[in-house]
Formats: structure tokens, sequence, C-alpha cells
């Protein structure tokens, strides 16, 4: 039996086959309490991937019994990968019916181009991006193919210009987010998403060529997921943003122009940061280094706050999302859109509008407060 | 099936290989199946089109084993996977 806590085997098995890690996997095998501790975790965070191959290269010791549990949780994610393959081809040959601009995030996309098995990277449901122009479309074709929002919008075309995207729940009970842009608030409007469609990396999947983001977009969206997470990220992302961090092929020059123009450099800082941390890692790179010395800006500082500082709500962020617009008519058409939403949409949030005033009127006196004594935006230990 | 049908895995199989298991979706089923042991020898030597005969002899001499016992061992997997859609014929 070890003594190592069942969080600590969990990040060293996300950060299993990196150069340079710290936390160590038992040496032993594991009691029967544990080990179903541990398969849980495994399960729970998405690294069943990187668990088949530590057992299978011996890192991991384990009982026949318990490699084959390992091995039939890992044939359950691998499944539900292809069944979400599936959704995405699906979709994706919808969506260029119609010519829609689209690219495959996350899951799948960071499977078949970053990882050098994609079985190595599990995924519960598809993330696409869909260009602004074709937003409204994309989401009217698939919501007349049986999709279901999860959310109504705010009030008509608010999606389309401020929206972070929407959660349609398909008939098969899968989901698909389809994304205007990476995160919703302040961060999201900050993007200018229209320069993600200026290029791509294709990936071969089923016999059709698919988009994900370039090397540099991939990278930031994996920060954003992983960075701006209210409760703690699962593991998946942080090792996404290792496995990324640590390619040779990763542009710094231009990761770090995109951070300056989109006001996100506190992100990559955080997710490098958190990354590092959680998965014990000593590698240091250019990314590595020029998080360590990035100064956030006052927006950035108040934008992460939003999402990761003390209570942090959705509100909070459609609040701090007017610091994120220029110019005056997007900052009017944005706060009367949220200001005064449709009814349906009143109804799944707060439930009435005189809820809905009284919770703004809270958050206007919070967010003052919190202006004259600003919470540290970072929350973890800095990357040192 | 005639001794010299080939073997080709279908383009639109999506599938995924890990140690000891390989997962496979063909375009025109439901569900997952999962192939072990000998099954994902098979699939790995599948990545060309093949005949029955050639396949058997592959994997015989990657497992020092006999081209008729394993030609036994793989026909009725190779009939399954066909039959799903996972495998195509090809002349």
């Amino acid at each position: 039996m070890t003594n190592t806590s069942a969080s600590e085997i969990l990040r060293a098995v996300a950060g299993y086959g990196l150069p340079e890690r710290i936390p160590a996997l038992p040496p032993s095998t594991l009691d029967d309490e544990s080990w179903e501790e541990v398969l849980a975790g495994v399960v729970r965070h998405r690294i069943t991937g990187h668990f088949m191959h530590a057992i299978h290269d011996g890192a991991f010791p384990a009982t026949d019994v318990q490699h084959d549990a390992a091995v039939e949780a890992h044939e359950r994610a691998l499944g539900l990968a292809l069944l979400l393959e599936r959704v995405l081809l699906s979709t994706m040959g919808q969506l260029a019916d119609v010519r829609a601009g689209t690219r495959v995030l996350r899951g799948p996309a960071v499977a078949h181009t970053d990882y050098p098995d994609p079985g190595l990277r599990s995924f519960g449901d598809i993330d696409l991006l869909v260009s602004n122009d074709d937003y409204d479309t994309a989401v009217a074709l698939l919501c007349a193919g049986g999709g279901r929002r999860r959310y109504p919008e705010p009030r008509h075309g608010f999606d389309r210009r401020f929206g972070k995207g929407v959660c349609l729940e398909l008939p098969s009970g899968l989901e698909i987010d389809l994304h205007r842009t990476f995160v919703a608030g302040p961060f999201g409007l900050a993007i200018d998403t229209s320069s993600l469609f200026g290029s791509e990396t294709r990936f071969s999947l089923g016999g059709h060529e698919l988009s994900a983001l370039d090397r540099e977009g991939r990278f930031l969206d994996a920060c954003f997921h992983a960075a701006l997470a209210a409760n703690r990220p699962r593991l998946v992302p942080l090792r996404d943003v290792a496995q990324m961090t640590l390619s040779p092929e990763l542009d710094v020059a231009r990761l770090t122009e995109l951070c300056r123009q989109w006001r996100c450099g506190i992100v990559v800082q955080r997710a490098v940061g958190l990354a590092w941390d959680e998965l014990g890692l000593g590698a240091t790179t250019d990314v590595v280094r020029w998080a360590r010395q990035y100064e956030g800006s006052t927006f950035e500082r108040r934008a992460l706050c939003s999402y990761v500082g003390d209570n942090p709500s959705y509100a909070r962020q459609a609040l701090a999302g007017m610091h994120a617009l220029r110019g005056w008519r997007d900052k009017v058409a944005y706060a009367t859109k949220l200001a005064v939403p449709r009814r349906a949409y009143v109804r799944s949030r707060e439930g009435s509008y005189l809820r809905r005033a009284r919770r703004a009127f809270r958050l206007f006196l919070h967010e003052r407060a919190e202006r004259r004594d600003p919470v540290a935006p970072m929350g973890d230990r800095a990357l040192s | 099936m005639g001794a010299d049908v080939r073997w080709r895995r279908d383009e639109r199989t999506l599938f995924r290989a890990a140690p000891g298991v390989v997962v496979i979706l063909g375009p025109d089923v439901g569900d997952p199946i999962a192939l072990r042991g000998t099954g994902v020898a098979l699939w790995e030597v599948l990545d060309r089109p093949q005949c029955t005969e050639e396949l058997a002899t592959r994997l015989a001499a990657g497992f020092a084993g006999d081209t008729a016992t394993v030609r036994s061992d793989i026909e009725p997997v190779i009939a399954q996977l066909a039959a799903v859609g996972v495998l195509r014929a090809v002349s």
C-alpha cells in the first residue's frame, strides 16, 4: 500500500508521459478502497488514456482485476468519444451544406492534433466555433434537427453579437456546444473571433477533412478552458495546456501578440501556472518564462475576478463584459439587452424581473465595494 | 466469401486503439464494438487491403503460430466486422 493520496495519484496520472514531473505514481498495487477512489477520479477527470498507458508500461502497478477494470473504463471513454465524433461529422456536414464558417474546438480537435494518440484525450461533448455571420443559421439548423437549447437567449440577436454560444441537447442525449467565442463575459467579448477563421489546422476523421483552430488558437482556447473554471478545473484541460506548452512548434511571438490584442495574457499566465502546479512540472519553456514575468492590466485583473475571484457568477461576468466592449453603441446595446431580457430568459435564471432587479442591485454594491478593495486575481499559488 | 477477397477498413469507420483494446464504430451501426486480444492484432494488420490468407500469415508470423489455426480464428471476426460495415470487400 502507499501513503500517497488519491488526488496526488490523479495528478501524477494526468501528467504521465510529460517530462520533468514531480508527483510520483504509487510504487505498489493499491488496496481495493484506494483503487476504487483512484479509478473513479480517473474517469471523472477523463484521463483514462494516460492511466491505461501508465499501467501498460508498468509504471502504475495493478493486479489483473484492476487492469481489467481500467480497460473497461477506458473502453467506455473511447466509445463515447467515437459516438461524439459521429455527431461531429454529421453536424459538420450539415453546416458545410449551408457554407457556415466553423472550427472544431477542444476534445476531438486537440485529440487529433496535439496528442500522439487520440485515445489519450477523452471528452464528453462536442464544441464547435461558428462565425458570427453564420451563427443564427447554424443554431436554427441544429434546432430544426431536434436540438434543444439548454438556456433561452436573453434577447433576439444577443448570442450572435455578445454571447459565448449555446449548448444544444440532441435527441440522442449527447450535447453540442455551438460557440461564438471561447467563453462568456469580458474575456470572450475581447476576442476578435473573426481572426480565428483566418488560419486552421486540418485533421482527418472518418474519411473527412475537418478544420480546427491553428496551434496558437487551440492553445489559447485550452487556457481559457483551464483557467476560468469557477471551481477547480478537471485535470484534462490542464494536461492540454501542458501538452501544448511543451510543444516546440508553439509560436511564442504570435501567442504573445494575440494575448496583447485580446487582453488575455493573464488567462495564459493562470492556466500555465495551474498546469505546472497541479501536474508538478519542472520543465521551462519560452511560454513558461513569459508567463512568469507577465503583468496583467487592470482590465485583465478585474475581468479575471469575475470568473475566479470571490463570488464568481455569470452575472458578474456579464457586468464586467461592459469593460471589454469598445464604442458606446455596443455598450448601450449590450446593457439594454441584459437589463430588459425576455420573460423566458428571466424565468430560467432569476425567476422574476423583481428578483433580477434585486440581484442586479446587490451585484452593483458588491462591485463598488470590490473596486475599493480589489481581490487578488490569481487565487492560486503564483507560477514560480 | 471467396479466398481472393481482400479486406480493407471502411474509411468512414471511426476507431481508437489503446493498449490491449481497439474500439470501433462502424458507419451503419448504433454502438461501438471492442476488440481485445488477437482482435487488436488483426485490426493492426488490416492497415491495408489484404485477403484472409495474407492476414493469417502476417499474424501467424507475429505470434509464431500456425497459419491454418490463425485463419480459423480470424475468419469469424472478419465476418462479424464485415457484417457491421467496418470492413469492406475489395476485389
